[in-house]
């Protein structure tokens, strides 16, 4: 009597079983599509915010290849612009003198120490007369060192 | 048949949330701006009368100008070379360098600035084993804003 009424036990759940495995093999996959959805979200969000933290003016820089790599220390941005214009970060400056007070102010900051190296963004297609002027400038002021932006040299 | 085809009906995303993630992590990974540049030292008052005669007749001194040629100078020596030139030309006189291996380089104002940037490379490109060859690049400061390496 107990045997036959677990094997009839039995047997109902045999019959139940392919009807709770139909259900099952639907929901034993993970759904990765929010997962999916927050993944490219962050994705775009850093592609688009990546080249906007490039600090200073970003502008065109020549290509070299045994430059040196260091992360960023923080160190004033000077920029020089293809027509000449003169920048301090992103700040354009009329005259070297402006540069020079730019460059003081950049120092006064309190997250920034002043090491005496300014980071100097140069398009390749200007003159070296009018870069010239810009280090002399800076030399004025106390800088013993410049680091001339350069970007990784790109064979094509 | 109902089963195999409610299986097949979920697009296999794996590979792609991969693909995502690692792109993802990447990013993450170069988020540190890196600052690439080429370090010109601007030497203190060389125009300064303490500089001892003896000491700046050694400087290699290197004047690049718009026609394309070197002018490597060592002390009263010049010699005028091309770029492909410039490294066999100069190594030997670094080499023979006890001190500090400095090379002060000045540009001829027309040359254009990514020009400039090319032999300050080459010159960067110099090895000695790991390291290289040229402790310190510095730009030759004149006494006379407007006149280049090539006038007077």
């Amino acid at each position: 009597m107990d045997l036959d009424g677990a094997k009839e036990k039995r047997k109902k759940r045999n019959k139940i079983r392919p009807v709770k495995k139909r259900e099952s093999s639907v929901s034993d996959n993970i759904d990765v599509t929010p997962l999916v959805n927050v993944a490219l979200i962050l994705l775009i969000i850093f592609m688009v915010i990546t080249p906007e933290m490039e600090r200073g003016k970003s502008v065109p820089m020549p290509e070299t290849e045994f430059h040196a790599a260091p992360e960023d220390a923080n160190q004033p941005i000077v920029v020089i612009d293809s027509d000449g214009t003169l920048y301090v970060d992103r700040d354009e400056v009329d005259s070297p003198e402006e540069m020079q007070e730019g460059v003081q102010e950049e120092w006064d900051r309190d997250d920034v120490e002043n090491t005496g190296t300014v980071y100097l963004k140069v398009v390749p297609d200007i003159d070296y007369g009018t870069v010239y002027p810009v280090i002399d400038a800076l030399h004025e002021i106390g800088v013993r060192n410049v680091e001339l932006g350069t970007e990784e040299y790109r064979e094509i | 048949m109902s089963q195999s085809r409610s299986r097949k009906s979920d697009i296999n995303v794996t590979p792609l949330v991969d693909v995502v993630f690692t792109l993802l992590i990447i990013f993450l990974v170069t988020m540190p701006i890196l600052m690439r540049n080429i370090s010109l030292e601007i030497p203190p008052e060389l125009d300064d009368d303490e500089v001892p005669a003896d000491q700046s007749g050694d400087t290699v001194t290197v004047c690049a100008r718009l026609d394309g040629t070197i002018v490597v100078a060592e002390g009263t020596a010049e010699q005028s070379v091309n770029l492909s030139e410039l490294p066999q030309t100069i190594r030997p006189m670094l080499e023979a360098k006890t001190t500090d291996r400095v090379v002060f380089v000045d540009f001829e104002n027309s040359l254009p600035y990514g020009d400039a940037v090319r032999v300050m490379d080459r010159l960067k490109g110099l090895r000695d084993g790991e390291d290289t060859l040229i402790d310190q690049l510095a730009v030759l400061t004149r006494d006379d804003a407007q006149m280049d390496c090539t006038s007077g």
